[in-house]
């Protein structure tokens, strides 16, 4: 090119016409080319017909750094390239036209004498004349236009004036080019920036769809390699202990086997650990520092070939979980946007991994749980087992049928029954024969809680109902769902909360103390009870409506008198029941203990007799069961001396008082046995109080209380007074 | 809950009960016992109740049938006692005395 500069001649001028024919086709050429090396290029064809130069050139101004660079140069041997040349404003040539939006006009030596940083390309190009005109749109300065020629003095005002015409047409140009890769630039990063937002949020769904990691660990992987090369992804999870990092899921689809799953290092050890003492993403590259960790794991890491990793640490509420680990087998895998982005999956993921962290723990418990309850429910039944039923009396048989028939029913049993007879092995019993066998069977013993506290056992309460109530309780109903509650004394429940049963019995729904939130429950009721319910709704004791809801099957359960003939079956189950848990070996049973125990009233019924056995299988010392026979007779005078709180009743193998008030043993057919007629368990006790009060001369408390007589508390008395209606004469 | 325990390694095959012979644990022991085939003579196979707690009225039966079937009844306490003899007396065609 130096040659031809050096061996050009200053053409003729060209006329008007010619600059005004050169401008319309540079618009012309401006439609055409979008790129500024091909404009140039075109551009300098056209130009030649009409100003005489050697190279044409653009700078550009960059606005961030100050700085004028030199964007294309077109030669005189019609080649275009973008020459690496920059210089500060204040220092080249376009920087101070771009200043002063003003065109100059230098002869090589003024300009390399002024701008000494460009005589490099001064010289190379042998200029000796250069003309440089400002380049600005309508709306900013772009740089400078420079026309450079080896000929000494080539250019003139008209052609500064022609050139500026020229200039301005290719400064829209420019904008325009530049605007275009502006654009272009920022319609890649928005399209970077959309491709990440849809992995994070595809991470988001996944999070939100399973919290099973193992499961969402390669989708998180998958969704990330999508946007971030990587060929390894693991997830490492701290142990309990928080001292050891453990390898919990991986993603290495071209592993050689080395780096496992379950693999562990101390935290203080192993890269990773670093991100999770740090809390910070921690990066290490194959040459670097760190890299050569000296670690089991950092070494079978490098054995697989990976040059590059990202250790990010998972945090959740401010503690850490684990690490999610990235890794490449290329040296410079990860730059700056790609750790921005995996730290923020890393936020993402962590919620995954904390949520699935307490599922586990919650499934955990809840297995737990569920082996506990059955355990208890085993407890319960072998404790409680109604199929140990023993008896094969008709009137246990009747009864047992009526079990049958109801149990597989939803209805609500009544079960009725003196003490000690087994009501609540009847009501298991139902339990278990009913569909509901599979869930819970919950007791509750209406007359054992304080009738204050009895609502709150029964329904539950929020925490703050009342004072005391430090925490939510579940009521019983609840914990029945599905299942069966059985009301065990259902006499006692006091009156104030009958409306409340009542109601959930009819609709199935009810409120906690100090709740508005109505509760469904799904609950088949059993209530047991000694007392003469038909009678305390005359008294007024008892709600009549709850009283017909619950009576919908009543059953029966036999007093022990009622089947005698089951009561050798009993004392043998319950001698070699108690034999066995005290290792003695006991084979008979005297007949005239049998006998005694058949005739005997049992008014404590199944209860009293297993006592009684337990009591002569501690006193038998050889293989012969020694029954004390004589706590029969005592129990017998006490009943008969009206002490005893029930009646003698009888079949003709119970005990009858004498004129006397000696207990005897009437004899099947005895025409001399009149039986009482039959008292009530209510009535006995409380012609007993009333008859106590009146030999006490109806002082309740004290040293000779009617209390201490009774053996009770002053409280518990009156409690019963009132329960049973008694007050003194007026 | 019952546990059999079957031990065939002499003569005669033995058959340990722990627990209740009751409920769906008779047809348990049922399996057991069509398991093993029949002896055929009296005293091949015995049963050891030492350790049941409880028999009900179909676990009885079944004991009945193996006695029956030559099955020998071992057990001690009150109750396993009582029910062993009646069966045994059941089988010699004879009431069973009320103790």
């Amino acid at each position: 090119m130096a040659d031809v500069f050096a061996g050009a001649v200053k053409a003729q001028p060209a006329s008007e016409l010619e600059r005004h024919r050169a401008l319309l086709e540079i618009a012309e050429a401006i439609s055409v080319h979008r790129d500024l090396p091909a404009l140039f290029h075109s551009l300098a064809d056209l130009l030649h017909k009409v100003v005489q130069f050697d190279a044409i050139y653009l700078v550009l101004h960059d606005e961030e750094r100050q700085m004028m660079r030199l964007h294309i140069l077109v030669s005189e041997d019609d080649t275009a390239s973008t020459p690496q040349l920059e210089l500060p404003v204040e220092d080249s040539p376009g920087g101070m036209v771009w200043q002063t939006q003003q065109p100059v006009i230098f002869s090589g030596e003024e300009m390399v004498a002024r701008f000494p940083q460009v005589k490099g390309v001064t010289s190379q190009h042998r200029v000796r004349s250069v003309c440089i005109l400002p380049l600005s749109s309508a709306h900013r300065r772009l740089g400078a236009i420079g026309f450079a020629s080896a000929q000494p003095e080539i250019y003139d005002l008209e052609d500064v004036t022609f050139l500026e015409q020229a200039a301005r047409q290719v400064a829209v140009a420019v904008d325009n080019a530049l605007n275009g890769a502006r654009a272009q630039t920022y319609q890649r990063q928005l399209a970077r920036e959309r491709d990440r937002l849809q992995v994070l949020l595809e991470m988001t769904n996944a999070v939100v769809s399973t919290l099973d990691l193992r499961g969402l660990f390669p989708v998180i992987s998958a969704c990330l390699r999508r946007v971030v090369n990587h060929d390894y992804a693991s997830l490492a999870l701290l142990d309990a202990d928080g001292q050891h990092l453990r390898l919990y899921a991986l993603d290495f689809p071209g592993g050689r086997g080395y780096v496992q799953e379950q693999m562990a290092g101390r935290v203080d050890e192993i890269p990773p650990g670093r991100a999770v003492q740090s809390h910070k993403p921690y990066v290490i590259r194959a040459g670097e520092a760190g890299f050569g960790i000296c670690s089991e794991i950092a070494s079978l890491h490098r054995t697989e070939g990976l040059k590059c990793a990202v250790f990010l640490p998972l945090i959740s509420r401010d503690r850490v979980l684990g690490t999610l680990n990235v890794a490449s087998r290329h040296v410079d895998a990860f730059p700056a946007a790609d750790i921005e982005l995996l730290t923020s999956a890393a936020s993402q993921f962590a919620i995954a991994v904390e949520n699935a962290v307490a599922y586990r723990e919650i499934a955990e418990l809840k297995d737990k749980l569920a082996e506990e309850k059955l355990y208890l429910e085993d407890e319960i039944r072998t404790e409680y087992n109604f199929e140990e039923i023993i008896g094969e009396s008709v009137a246990l048989k009747r009864a047992l049928k009526d079990v049958e028939t109801v149990a597989p029913t939803e209805s609500s049993v009544l079960v009725l029954g003196e003490t000690g007879t087994g009501k609540e092995l009847i009501a298991r019993a139902i339990h278990q024969l009913s569909p509901r066998k599979e869930r819970t069977f919950v007791k509750i013993n209406c007359a054992a809680i304080p009738s204050g506290l009895l609502e709150s056992e029964l329904f539950g309460h929020e925490r703050g109902a009342f004072t005391g109530a430090i925490a939510q309780k579940v009521g019983r109903f609840e914990l029945a769902h599905h299942g069966t509650l059985f009301l065990d004394e259902i006499g006692d429940i006091p009156l104030e909360l009958q409306p409340k049963l009542l109601r959930v019995l009819q609709e199935h729904e009810f409120e906690r103390l100090g709740s508005t939130k109505t509760t469904q429950v799904d609950v088949r009721l059993v209530a047991a009870t000694n007392q003469d319910l038909a009678r305390m709704v005359e008294e007024r004791l008892f709600r009549s409506d709850l009283y017909y809801r619950l009576n919908v099957f009543p059953i029966q359960v036999p007093p022990l008198r009622d089947r005698a003939s089951d009561i050798p079956l009993l004392v043998r189950y319950f001698a070699q029941k108690y034999a066995r848990r005290m290792n003695k070996r006991i084979e008979t049973v005297p007949a005239e203990a049998f006998e005694a125990l058949v005739n005997y009233s049992w008014p404590g019924n199944v209860r009293e007799l297993e006592n009684l056995v337990e009591r002569a299988v501690i006193l038998t010392q050889g293989s012969v069961l020694y029954v004390p026979l004589a706590e029969l007779q005592s129990s017998g005078s006490r009943a008969a001396s009206g002490v005893g709180i029930l009646p003698v009743t009888g079949h003709g193998r119970v005990l009858f008082r004498d004129s006397d008030g000696v207990p005897r043993t009437p004899a099947i057919g005895d025409a001399s046995a009149t039986v009482p007629p039959v008292q009530t368990l209510e009535e006995a006790e409380r012609d007993h109080i009333l008859r106590v009060l009146r030999e006490c001369d109806w002082v309740v408390g004290g040293p000779g209380g009617a209390a201490v007589r009774l053996g009770m508390k002053r409280t518990t008395l009156q409690s019963k007074m009132r329960k049973l209606n008694i007050s003194r004469p007026q | 809950m019952l546990k059999i325990t079957v031990e065939k390694t002499g003569r005669p095959v033995r058959v340990k009960l722990d627990g209740s012979l009751s409920g769906p644990w008779v047809a348990e022991l049922e399996k057991s016992w069509v398991g093993l085939g029949s002896g055929g003579r009296k005293g091949w196979l015995v049963v050891d109740l030492i350790d049941v707690t409880h028999v009900d009225a179909q676990g009885r039966e079944l004991l009945r049938r193996m006695h029956r079937g030559g099955a020998e009844l071992i057990g001690c306490g009150l109750m396993t006692r009582e029910i062993i003899q009646q069966i045994q007396l059941a089988s010699q065609g004879c009431e069973p005395e009320k103790s």
